[in-house]
């Protein structure tokens, strides 16, 4: 049977092809921005987090006032650290400020912009004290902050004063792509600002999850090297031993709200890293398992749509399938030739779907900033629905075959 | 009357004779409709107007610099720049606004008493209660004299008095707010407009309404939480300029008021950013922005929300169109039964009432089973950290609007499919099958 006979088929009946057309447009549309809404929602749950397991303690944001105090001075945060590190089975202990999985509070964003090309890259400011170490990351090129880049000092202070800056694997990557980071200078603004010298990159360290979990910014992190001085607000990370991790969140909060002259140290909230990200990411987790729903409803939804509008169509052209089947067809050749419509009718849907979708894409790029799936996620969706369509097909096609060529005789 | 009756009797005998696709069709339309009907009450819930049912505009000024874009932090201003504006435009609906949490006690509790730090303190000039329509319970507002004094009185809601004091006859009593005695002159109603937009911030959006009311002069030396930054009031000095955090509102202005205000902004920040002696000054074009354009520029509605409307709108055309398309199936296959009862004389009126009705109920069926559902995904979206969960609220204008497109959708759903099976031939569907 040659296709323009078959199309021909589809134009006459045109109403039933039509609405698997219309229903393939639309189920593709929702199947591939659902996909990529899904794929957003899941990165940061696989993101590798770039810390060693089991082996972080982050407390809350502290609040100075709650030591009666309108700011903590660099000596009492660092007699407090040294309190901390006499802890049994504590490696390493940083205040800082822009901690990992911070949520509320001081959070600090910046956007470094390569000083010679103007890239600029969303990233995080983690601010701390030995900040590469305490995390349990790793310098990868270049090397560590020395004493000498450390500034002590305020917020304030930190953003004009300070000159040297560590950046992360990925950080480096995006504003550097075709060269070495270390070494390069930047700003922390997206256009120079006055009076200011940039920054010197003096490494790369490992990628480590930022606080800004979603989007491309999720390993971007900028460290600078900070001892805190007139802070009201300050975090402390703690890297310990892991097998005495339990132990030593028990005794931190006494031992660092002694140390600090807080007046509630038992009200100190101390977290697992763990914890703190499972916490930070239980939206993801949520958002994921609403949208995977989505999808499994939507591949229902088409999959048994398409079979109910085929089973009709064969069962209206049961007759014709019978002449045909006199006239020489065989099984074959009509299970085939069910499948092959489904095939061009989907494929139709498909293409229409794709050009729909690419256009509403592109209007919601120019008016909102929303970045559209890309091309390689249309193709993917539209496969797969051809590979839905030639399921949903399957079983009207195999009864279509079985109508016997007596059919064909017969009034009704 | 009994043509009607006979009509429901054959719709309803038509879902029982297919119950396998009846439940399909409104599972289907049930989904489409809830997912649909619940996204875009979200995405009403964040661009609602939340100043609504006032009959001005309410605006505030963006001192942003010639040919700059539009920048939501130019709105936000160091707090001497407002504080000039404001002085000389006193015959204007307009006030400057400092806004930000911090910790207000009664001021008889000890100084180092563990508290509640996140009280929403709001520091403005005398004009206020005009210019956001807030409604005063007892007492009476501040003037433009303690504006000028800075004198430390305040004005607070029925609920922190409540709960500082545990009465609302509070007048007269002082408070501390950070480390700073104020007297209690006046209650004011809980003012709660929809979304807090004076205080929006990129994609915060604060829950708790403004609870403590001062001038704004009498903010000097407080310190306060605003957003993530710690800022005193006072200090607004060199050291501190990143740290501005004061707006300007006004309300109800007139075209030659605009005009004024917007010279006076230009002129006030033009004096306030000399430059030092050889360097070109920077050129200010302040502009106005409504409630509404101040919230379109802070994204107040995020992305992927309208990505998901975009998306629930596709989800719902596509149950509609497989609904459809299933009705279609099932009245055309009734062809040789609908070709003897227009034989027998059934009009084609009657042939189509008798499936709209078939699918309308079938689509008010779905509409009902929608209505649980749209509730259980808000209550999920509530107990989800989502920063605007709190303004998803199920509200009747929901319930309207869930009403009038199940009936939409019914139609959408039914009327092609029922006019097919209107329009088969009498004579020739009997004498075919």
């Amino acid at each position: 049977m040659g296709g323009m006979l078959m199309l021909k088929t589809l134009k006459r009946n045109g109403f039933m092809p039509l609405l698997v057309v219309a229903q393939v447009v639309f189920a593709l549309v929702v199947l591939v921005n659902t996909g990529s809404l899904l794929q957003q929602q899941m990165a940061p749950i696989l993101a590798a987090t770039g810390v060693p397991e089991g082996a972080l303690l982050l407390t809350h944001q502290l609040n100075s006032q709650d030591a009666g105090q309108d700011q903590w001075s660099y000596a009492s945060l660092d007699s407090a650290e040294r309190a901390v590190r006499a802890i049994p089975g504590v490696i390493a202990v940083s205040s800082g400020m822009g901690t990992p999985m911070s949520v509320g509070g001081m959070l600090v964003r910046a956007t470094p912009t390569d000083a010679r090309s103007g890239r600029s890259v969303d990233a995080d400011v983690f601010g701390g004290d030995h900040l590469v170490d305490t995390l349990g990351l790793h310098v990868l090129r270049g090397r560590d902050f020395s004493d000498s880049d450390y500034m002590t000092g305020s917020f304030i202070k930190m953003y004009q004063q300070t000159r040297a800056a560590l950046i992360s694997d990925t950080l480096a990557q995006r504003l550097f792509p075709d060269g070495d980071a270390v070494g390069q200078e930047i700003w922390m603004s997206p256009k120079p600002s006055k009076g200011r010298d940039p920054l010197r990159i003096v490494g790369v360290f490992s990628d480590t999850l930022s606080s800004q979990i979603t989007g491309p910014s999720v390993h971007a992190v900028l460290m600078l090297p900070l001892r805190m001085d007139d802070f009201g607000i300050v975090s402390f990370m703690v890297r310990v031993k892991p097998a005495q991790r339990d132990a030593v969140m028990k005794r931190l909060p006494e031992v660092l709200g002694t140390a600090l002259g807080m007046h509630n140290p038992q009200t100190m909230k101390v977290e697992r890293y763990e914890d703190a990200r499972a916490a930070r990411l239980h939206g993801n987790t949520v958002a994921s398992w609403l949208l995977l729903t989505v999808l499994g409803t939507v591949s229902i939804v088409v999959v048994l749509g398409i079979t109910g509008l085929s089973g009709f169509w064969v069962q209206k052209r049961t007759r014709e399938i019978g002449i045909q089947r006199a006239l020489g067809a065989r099984r074959g050749d009509i299970l085939r030739q069910y499948q092959f419509e489904n095939f061009l009718v989907v494929c139709a849907g498909a293409v229409l779907g794709v050009l729909l979708g690419l256009i509403v894409a592109e209007w919601l790029r120019r008016h909102f900033e929303l970045t559209s799936p890309p091309l390689a996620a249309w193709a993917a969706g539209a496969l797969v629905l051809v590979v839905f369509g030639q399921l949903a097909v399957l079983g009207p096609a195999r009864r279509a075959s079985r109508v016997p060529p007596v059919v064909a005789t017969r009034s009704v | 009357m009994a043509r009607g009756r006979y009509a429901w009797h054959l719709a309803w005998r038509g879902m029982r004779r297919h119950p396998r696709t009846s439940a399909m069709v409104v599972v289907v339309m049930a989904l489409g409709l809830a997912s649909c009907m619940s996204v875009l009450a979200v995405f009403h819930a964040l661009t609602a107007d939340p100043v609504a049912g006032r009959h001005g505009e309410t605006r505030t000024v963006m001192f942003r610099t010639k040919d700059e874009k539009p920048d939501p932090l130019r709105a936000v201003m160091q707090a001497s720049l407002v504080q000039q504006v404001v002085d000389r435009l006193q015959d204007q609906t307009l006030a400057a606004v400092a806004y930000g949490t911090t910790r207000v006690q009664p001021a008889t509790a000890p100084t180092d008493a563990a508290g509640d730090a996140e009280t929403a303190v709001m520091f403005a000039t005398s004009r206020i209660p005009a210019v956001f329509g807030i409604e005063l319970l007892r007492g009476q507002w501040w003037t433009a004299a303690d504006d000028h004094d800075g004198s430390p009185v305040a004005v607070i809601d029925v609920a922190t008095a409540q709960r500082l004091f545990g009465t609302d006859n509070v007048l007269g009593k002082s408070i501390r707010i950070d480390d700073k005695r104020f007297r209690i002159i006046g209650v004011h109603a809980n003012w709660a407009p929809a979304l807090k937009f004076y205080a929006q911030n990129r994609k915060q959006y604060a829950r708790g309404m403004a609870q403590v009311m001062a001038p704004f002069s009498a903010g000097d030396g407080v310190d306060m939480q605003m957003g993530q930054m710690s800022c005193p009031l006072g200090n607004m000095s060199d050291a501190w300029k990143q740290c501005s955090f004061s707006q300007l509102w006004a309300y109800d202005l007139d075209a030659t008021q605009r005009q004024r205000l917007l010279q006076t902004a230009t002129q006030v920040a033009q004096d306030f950013d000399k430059p030092p002696p050889g360097v070109t000054p920077v050129v200010y074009q302040p502009s106005l922005l409504t409630v509404r354009e101040w919230l379109v520029l802070q994204h107040t509605v995020p992305d992927s929300v309208r990505a998901y409307v975009w998306v629930a709108l596709a989800f719902l055309a596509l149950c509609l169109l497989n609904a459809a398309g299933v009705l279609a199936a099932r009245f055309l296959r009734r062809g040789a039964e609908l070709g003897v009862r227009r034989a027998l004389g059934a009009s084609r009126r009657d042939v189509f009432f008798q499936h709209l009705i078939e699918s309308g109920s079938l689509s008010a069926v779905a509409g009902a089973i929608a209505l649980p559902l749209m509730l259980g995904a808000f209550a999920l979206m509530r107990t989800q950290s989502i920063p605007y969960a709190a303004l998803i609220r199920f509200h009747p204008g929901t319930f309207i609007a869930l009403c009038a497109a199940t009936v939409l959708t019914g139609l959408a759903v039914g009327v092609y499919p029922a006019w097919r099976a209107a329009v088969v031939p009498p004579a020739l569907q009997v004498k075919q099958n």
